[in-house]
């Protein structure tokens, strides 16, 4: 009996490890394996209502979304506490 | 880390200069600052619509069909056609007539807007704006980098374009290894690494976003110049180029993310003006942000970037 379950949980260990090791393998490249899969509404993050009829936010409130990559940065205690600001031109 | 900061009023904005540099000592920042401010200081001089004197303001009025101009002015010429095509005819600086018709012929400096929420409440159809079938941006081209060609009568409006192609040229100015954020009016050029830029709230003015930019980003809204005409009715500075009216969409304000603050002002621009469904597409690319009469706000965040693995893309060994 001992002997017929090792060989498959050896097998099992070694497809753990091929599998974990691509997995890494394709976060040090640069690519999210999530991503792959995301489908791609989820890209757009609606933000939650606030205070202010016009305002996603409370005035003063940090945004409450993170988005990855250049999209943006959550604020909360962010580095820089006066931005460059975009408005309306 | 040595810095400059400056900020002041310019193209009827305010406009800020941020450098950052731990190679130049604080008195060439400060040179290199006075040099970006001058170029958009000389920019909001060349390409007003205000100043009858102003290069842009020649040309307009210019009735020959071929005009010698500033290398300004034929930058800005160009950015019109491509911002023309590249928008599929949204983004059309030629509605000079048209903007002046809807009561914005004079500069609206030190005016208050109006009301947006009373705008929004009295404002007709949404629908997304669409191109004329004839805009005369399409009849503009450019000889020689100094010469313009247009039928006379057709006039530019320096608009947002003109503010996203100042702060790219006077990024031009800042030298390697300066980290900058030039705004000029809303529309910003930023580099030498990333940068964090607020997005505020069209009503409030608060921070509702922060996005992370190196490039350009620039904002377009309806809410800072806006007005109520003779008949109650609210206009603003975005129209509709098939109607020559204020484009009311369903958004109040579009950001966009570029690779520089003319492509962003072009992207920003385009999405509001294309309503809130077709936004999306518009703002895929690089990200940006959306906001709506109804208060809401949507961050689209930028198409992933894919990188394939190192051994994919190494250069074969020859055989």
């Amino acid at each position: 009996m001992t002997v017929s379950l090792r060989r498959p949980l050896a097998v099992a260990a070694v497809l753990f490890v091929l599998i974990l090791a691509f997995l890494a393998g394709r976060v040090h490249a640069g690519t999210d394996p999530a991503q792959v899969t995301a489908p791609a509404a989820d890209a757009v993050q609606p933000a939650t209502p606030g205070t202010d009829p016009y305002d996603g936010f409370a005035p003063g409130a940090p945004p409450q979304d993170a988005v990855p990559e250049q999209g943006g940065v959550p604020s909360p205690g962010g580095q820089d506490l006066d931005p460059p600001v975009t408005q309306a031109s | 880390m040595n810095r400059a900061d400056e900020r002041f009023r310019c193209m009827g904005c305010d406009a800020r200069v941020r450098l950052e540099s731990p190679v130049l000592c604080a008195g060439e920042l400060a040179r290199v600052g006075a040099d970006v401010r001058a170029t958009l200081e000389d920019a909001d001089r060349r390409l007003t619509r205000f100043d009858p004197g102003s290069d842009l303001c020649r040309l307009n009025a210019d009735p020959r069909e071929v005009v010698p101009v500033s290398a300004l002015v034929a930058r800005l010429a160009r950015a019109a056609v491509w911002a023309g095509a590249a928008s599929g005819g949204l983004v059309d600086a030629t509605l000079t007539g048209e903007i002046e018709a809807a009561g914005y012929a004079a500069s609206r400096t030190g005016l208050e807007p109006g009301s947006l929420s009373d705008a929004v409440a009295r404002a007709p159809e949404r629908r997304p704006a669409r191109p004329r079938e004839r805009p005369g941006f399409a009849a503009i081209s450019v000889l020689d980098g100094d010469r313009v060609t247009r039928p006379p009568g057709v006039r530019l409006d320096s608009g947002g374009l003109g503010k996203g192609l100042a702060a790219d040229v006077a990024a031009d100015l800042v030298p390697s290894g300066v980290r900058y954020a030039i705004s000029a009016g809303g529309d910003l050029a930023v580099g030498g690494g990333d940068w964090e830029v607020a997005v505020t709230g069209a009503s409030s003015g608060a921070e509702v976003h922060r996005l992370r930019v190196r490039g350009g980003v620039a904002t377009s809204g309806v809410y800072e110049r806006l007005w109520r005409r003779a008949d109650g009715s609210y206009a603003h500075h975005l129209l509709d180029p098939a109607t020559g009216e204020p484009a009311w969409t369903g958004l109040v304000s579009a950001t966009a993310v570029a690779a520089s603050a003319l492509e962003a002002e072009v992207l920003a621009k385009t999405a509001l003006l294309s309503g809130p469904v077709a936004a999306h597409r518009v703002l895929r690319r690089g990200g940006g942000v959306l906001q709506h009469e109804d208060g809401r706000v949507e961050v689209i965040a930028p198409a992933p970037v894919v990188r394939l693995p190192a051994r994919a893309t190494a250069p074969r060994s020859a055989a």
